[in-house]
């Protein structure tokens, strides 16, 4: 949208700014992110939504170098290994909620304040756009606002410091035989708590640098306080919080405990 | 150059997964000109998608979809500039922690010297200055965004170059 009566911008070349500084600028407009950034946060979003986002794997664009997070791993075991860690990992989280649990804490969390999006997901049949109009923003913005208000934890991510350190082959195969066998285990926790737990143990005797700790534990959490065992419940959830600060899964680990 | 935030197809037809695909290369870009650091933005991008998400169905389209998700990039940016700033912390004010070997040495010393001068501004001032500037809105699109009056959107603009040119020449003398 141009307007002439707009100020001239300074990546205009004849504008006032100092060459360098423009340059500086134009680094920034110029700037894209990485495809391994946006293949992440497509992932990291198709578990926190679930499958109403319809943000399925998208193997082209995964990262085709190694960054360190969780998600960048498994979608790098999906390069390698035709999407089967993408989609052992997402068959995890999205297909398989127990069906005598009311929230399952191994579905993706939601936000306290917001309504379930794995319940009543919004239509994206809107109302179609109309020409914008200046006073738009604010009642747009009030569900969004409201979102972030209470969903925001802008501590570090736990995930910065849980760096995959395995080698891209072995890694492909690992992250693959994690998935399963937590796979295993969200498939056995409606019913049978205690193999979950089992399976949740086992997990974190054969993987020393687990990808998917944070999912394990989740899983876990969920299956003590299905055995009723609630104070070990609690402990196993401190100490998720405190080593997982900032994790996506806290705000439904909170729901599911009430 | 990138270009904007894409105009998405009509939200009638689009799908969240579509929306997603056209704008999260923008939406990491522009959180990280509005201060997100490095290492916060997959989870500051996430929380803005998970806004677009649940907000999509009370989007009445009074404003551009492209305008909507940029006012919600600034609104997750503010929170989390906010949360920062009770944590003690300086969101930006570091070199970028992106350990991706394909992230050229220049670009990262450019961004660097970018987001120093950045976060020299007042975040009203910074969040005109990015999206007229680096995001290349325009500017009825800036004040929509903001959520201010248009010629408090051009006002901020004026101080925002003053104040970075300003900066830019101090830190030109100091080197």
């Amino acid at each position: 949208m141009i307007d002439e009566r707009e100020p001239r911008r300074w990546s205009a070349r004849n504008s006032e700014v100092p060459d360098e500084l423009r340059a500086l600028l134009g680094a920034g407009r110029a700037h894209a992110p990485a495809a391994g950034d946006v293949a992440e946060l497509r992932q990291r979003l198709a578990l926190r939504l679930g499958p109403e986002a319809g943000l399925g794997p998208q193997t082209s664009l995964l990262p085709a170098a190694p960054t360190g997070s969780t998600l960048q791993l498994l979608g790098r075991v999906a390069a390698v290994a035709g999407g089967v860690g993408t989609a052992a990992l997402l068959g995890l989280w999205l297909s398989s909620t127990p069906p005598s649990a009311g929230p399952s804490s191994t579905s993706p969390p939601a936000p306290e304040s917001a309504p379930s999006v794995l319940t009543a997901p919004p239509s994206v049949t809107a109302p179609p756009v109309t020409a914008p109009a200046v006073e738009a923003t604010t009642a747009e913005a009030a569900p969004a606002t409201a979102s972030p208000d209470s969903a925001i934890d802008t501590t570090p991510p736990a995930a910065a410091a849980r760096t995959a350190h395995t080698k891209r082959a072995p890694a492909a195969a690992l992250a693959s035989s994690e998935a399963e066998l937590l796979r295993r285990a969200q498939a056995a926790l409606a019913e049978r708590p205690r193999e979950a737990l089992r399976l949740t143990a086992e997990h974190q005797r054969r993987f020393a640098r687990p990808a998917l700790s944070e999912e394990r534990e989740v899983i876990a959490i969920e299956a003590l306080r299905r055995l009723g065992k609630k104070s070990a419940a609690e402990q196993r959830e401190a100490a998720f919080e405190r080593r997982y600060r900032g994790s996506v899964h806290q705000g439904k680990l909170r729901d599911s405990a009430r | 150059m990138t270009p904007a935030l894409k105009q998405p197809a009509p939200v009638a037809t689009a799908g969240f997964a579509t929306i997603f695909d056209e704008n999260a290369p923008y939406v990491l870009r522009a959180l990280r000109h509005l201060g997100v650091a490095d290492r916060d933005l997959q989870d500051q991008s996430q929380e803005a998608f998970v806004a677009v998400f649940r907000g999509l169905e009370g989007f009445a389209g009074r404003s551009s979809l492209r305008t909507w998700i940029y006012g919600i990039c600034l609104r997750v940016a503010s929170n989390y500039r906010r949360r920062a700033y009770i944590r003690s912390e300086r969101p930006v004010a570091e070199p970028p922690e992106r350990a991706d070997p394909s992230d050229p040495v220049a670009e990262r010393q450019e961004w660097s010297r970018l987001g120093a001068l950045l976060d020299r501004l007042d975040a009203d001032k910074r969040e005109v200055f990015v999206l007229y500037e680096l995001e290349e809105l325009s500017m009825k699109e800036v004040a929509e965004a903001c959520d201010c009056p248009l010629q408090t959107a051009y006002s901020r603009l004026h101080a925002a170059r003053r104040r970075l040119l300003e900066e830019y020449h101090r830190q030109e003398q100091s080197r």
